[in-house]
């Protein structure tokens, strides 16, 4: 069998950063979920907000762990599967990436350390310091890789001439064409990831009848959260649907699921089809009537450009663009839904006993995790051919290094990350199962287990004095 | 006339209804004015539902 | 200064302080293999847990000022050391991970004490293997790498991995030897004793065979042979100096490690100059455009000092010995 390396370095690299984007995305929510509860402890100093924050730290300290060490590989992998693509790039996206990682990987590494292991040496403002600091870095990390990525999609600001690039504008590389509608649209993602992650476990201790204040606190602000958050979401992810569709209409065409260059009038809007890329078209196809008219083109009548309106070779897979979209798109309305009937419930005073809507909240944990990575297919996939759009293909850019070196390589990958996260799963799971309050708050370390069992104030209440944890005499 | 229950039900139905209207405005399909306008308004009640119903025996 | 070479420098700085702060990092990982007592692991793995990430940040740092500087050789180097990057890359991950979830289980922890130290021992092995192939030299044609992803596997590389490796563990046991209490000292004295006397000898063998096999290595000592010379000579005494460690100041080793580190990148530099893919590509032939160098300069001209601050807060906030019952406790 000929194995391709073009092919086996997309597979990689498409294995390691799909693995990669569910930690930091998980990291960048609960970062900032940490410091409001953090706030609302050092204000309120009831002591279920410190039960909240060392129950989530725990699992933040283990998928920002995971997150950082899968982050690494990411920044040499470029050069490693994609060496043409990164002798191009570098001079654009190098620089980005450089600052990403001196304002914000040193940011969120420098103060991780106090956040985590500090709330014994230093003071609770410091502390609280140390949280906003790592979410600040979380926040400035997306918003940097988000425009080197953006530059890849809707590239500007440079002038290329035989193969080598010259950045003329840093203004127009770093606020590229697509960047300021993705970086919201990420950010809000994440948010939307740790409010549905909160929400959900706490309804899974109130079905079980434990844990009750932690449980309706945490439901409470996940659920106050993802109401309005997705409603957001779904505002810019309108918006940034047009920009695509001005930059990259290939993408756009073939995420909807139409072959023809003019749909048929009115459209449908297709939720399930079985493209047939040879033929171009669909050997089969099931969508709603009117539809595909009124949500893509604001009118009853409106006809949809299909992928015919690409050049064979410059298209994308449909399959892969349209599946990923559809999940994406299907997970925000069910969200959007969720976050209706939080309101309503809320109102008629049943938001914590309507058990139907607790096991559909526990049902949503992951929910922000996998429309994040959907919505990441549709980003890289429906970019194809191009690595950077309109500028250089996929398989121009793949490194020389032999077909054999990648497959064996990436077999490494899938048994190591796979570790990882079943590793990841069963802590968290053990985690949850124990419950708030009898958890190591993380990486507690050496002697004796059950010490560090106990909330500081929590067993130690006069030690809070004018909302300042005295030292240890 | 309708009993609390009926009355319940029909008044979830009613939200659910109004919860696709803001759906469609939000994504635009009534233009743009009233895609902000939407998103607004939902962002307005939310908050009031937050404020006005509070949660029993939740911290918050 | 032409931009090229402040960029290298930048480079180099980057390098050197990842060498030196995730060097004693992988060097505690290494030595937990020779430590049979569980609570002295952990008290091991304590002493680095409040830093190790910022420090390990250093080597994103120089290879992504490596994609933005000197594009050319990151897309030359990257796919020649193909095989020991990514191999670092996994037991980096390992290690990493180690950190959060060796506490999460009283049952699996001694294997998790194991990943976390072979870990440490692959990453920092590997570190090696690539520089004692830089020196070995890499096949390049117009720009683009055109060797195999094997060329590593020759004496060279391999000695230079060893050496390192045992490079680290005497940073490791320096570090150990400030920063644990009394009960870990015996061990920490052991270790920087034998690691020392082993990595002399590693890094002797290493020079010599450079000099035999590579032509660029040999016209280096020749143009600038006092230079190489003197700073043999330091790496000589320093070494001599650690073997012999006994009652000395707790912070001396540690210092000592650092000082043989760079000497040791200083000889590096001497003999590289003025290549960045040693003997194939010159640092003005790897450059990208100006307008690239100058940003990232500029924002590490800004940033650095900041960063470099509030690290060392972070230092400071978990200094002293680290305490036998943990952090949380």
């Amino acid at each position: 069998m000929k194995l391709d390396p073009s092919i086996l370095a997309r597979i990689q690299f498409a294995f390691t950063v799909s693995f990669h984007i569910i930690f930091p995305t998980m990291s960048i929510g609960l970062a900032s979920f940490l410091a409001v509860i953090e706030a609302l402890w050092l204000k309120t100093k009831k002591p279920v907000y410190l039960q909240i924050y060392k129950f989530w730290l725990s699992i933040f300290a283990m998928g920002f762990g995971i997150g950082v060490v899968t982050g690494i590989v990411l920044s040499f992998e470029f050069g490693l599967g994609f060496a043409r693509f990164a002798q191009m790039a570098g001079p654009a996206i190098g620089p980005l990436i450089a600052l990403e990682v001196l304002t914000a990987f040193f940011l969120e590494a420098g103060f991780l350390g106090i956040m985590l292991f500090g709330l014994h040496r230093v003071g609770p403002k410091l502390h609280f310091f140390a949280t906003c600091m790592v979410a600040i870095g979380t926040l400035l990390s997306a918003s940097w890789i988000l425009s080197a990525n953006s530059w890849m999609q809707t590239p500007a600001g440079v002038a290329i001439h035989d193969g080598h690039l010259t950045v003329v504008s840093w203004l127009h590389v770093l606020v590229n064409p697509s960047w300021l509608h993705r970086l919201p649209h990420m950010l809000t993602a994440a948010y939307l990831t740790a409010s549905f992650m909160v929400a959900g476990v706490g309804a899974w201790y109130l079905l079980k009848g434990k844990h009750q204040q932690f449980a309706r606190t945490t439901l409470g602000l996940g659920t106050a959260f993802a109401a309005v958050l997705i409603a957001g979401q779904v505002f810019i992810g309108d918006i940034l649907y047009g920009t695509m569709l001005k930059h990259q209409p290939s993408k756009m065409q073939a995420a909807e699921g139409f072959w023809e260059k003019q749909s048929q009038s009115p459209a449908p809007y297709y939720w399930f089809i079985v493209p047939d890329q040879d033929h171009q078209r669909n050997r089969f196809e099931l969508g709603i009537p009117y539809l595909g008219s009124i949500w893509l083109t604001h009118s009853l009548d409106g006809r949809v450009q299909g992928l015919k309106n690409t050049p064979r070779d410059l298209q994308p897979r449909m399959g892969m663009v349209f599946y990923a979209f559809r999940i994406m798109y299907g997970l925000a309305m069910v969200m959007f839904a969720v976050g209706v009937a939080s309101l309503w419930l809320r109102f008629r005073g049943k938001l914590f006993s309507s058990r139907w809507f607790l096991w559909i909240l526990a049902f949503m944990t992951p929910s922000g995790i996998i429309a994040t990575l959907a919505g990441w297919y549709v980003a890289e996939t429906g970019r194809q051919p191009w690595v950077i759009y309109g500028v250089l293909r996929t398989v121009d850019a793949v490194s020389p290094v032999p077909a054999r070196a990648l497959l064996s390589t990436l077999i490494a990958f899938v048994c190591v990350y796979g570790v990882f996260i079943t590793a990841f799963l069963v802590f968290a799971v053990r985690i949850i199962r124990r419950g708030p309050g009898e958890a190591p708050p993380h990486a507690e370390a050496s002697g004796s287990v059950k010490n560090a069992f106990r909330p500081y104030v929590l067993d130690n209440p006069e030690r809070l004095v004018n909302g300042h944890i005295t030292q240890r005499s | 006339m309708l009993n609390s229950n009926q009355l319940h039900r029909l008044g979830a139905l009613a939200a659910a209804l109004v919860g696709v209207l803001f759906f469609f405005a939000i994504i635009g399909v009534f233009g743009l004015r009233l895609a902000i306008a939407g998103l607004a308004v939902f962002v307005l009640g939310a908050v009031v539902v937050y404020v006005a119903f509070p949660t029993a025996g939740a911290e918050s | 200064m032409e931009l090229p070479l402040v960029s290298a420098c930048f480079v180099a700085f980057a390098l050197t302080m990842y060498v030196i702060l995730d060097g004693f990092d992988l060097g505690v990982g290494i030595l937990l293999l020779f430590q049979p007592a569980a609570a002295s692991r952990d008290h091991m793995v304590d002493s680095i847990t409040p830093t190790w990430d910022g420090n390990e940040t250093w080597i994103i740092m120089a290879g992504v000022t490596l994609l933005a500087a000197f594009p050319v050789a990151y897309s030359v180097l990257l796919p020649a050391f193909y095989l020991p990057i990514i191999l670092m890359l996994l037991a980096l991950g390992f290690r990493g991970v180690s950190f959060e979830f060796r506490v999460q289980s009283k049952h699996y922890r001694r294997r998790w004490d194991l990943a976390f130290a072979v870990g440490s021992l692959v990453a920092a092995f590997m570190q090696g293997l690539i520089l004692g192939g830089l020196m070995q030299g890499v096949t390049v044609q117009n720009q683009r790498f055109a060797g195999s992803v094997l060329d590593v596997v020759r004496p060279l590389p391999v000695i230079s991995g060893l050496a390192l490796a045992f490079g680290y563990a005497v940073l490791g046991g320096g570090w150990l030897k400030l920063k644990s209490s009394v009960s870990l000292q015996a061990f920490a004295n052991r270790s920087l004793r034998v690691s020392a006397a082993v990595f002399a000898i590693l890094f002797g063998v290493a020079c010599i065979y450079a000099v035999k096999i590579q032509p660029g290595i040999r016209s280096k000592w020749a143009s600038h042979g006092i230079a190489l010379a003197c700073l043999v000579g330091l790496f000589a005494i320093a070494s001599g100096m650690l073997t012999m460690t006994k009652k000395t100041r707790p912070a001396v080793p540690f210092l000592l490690g650092l000082f043989l580190f760079v000497v040791g990148i200083s000889g590096i530099a001497v003999i590289v100059f003025p290549d960045i893919v040693p003997f194939s590509v010159t640092l003005w032939e790897a450059a990208s455009s100006s307008t690239s160098q100058t940003l990232v300069l500029v924002g590490a001209a800004v940033v650095t000092p900041i960063v470099l601050a509030y690290s060392a807060f972070a230092y400071w906030i978990f200094r002293g010995k680290t305490p036998e019952r943990g952090w949380e406790a």
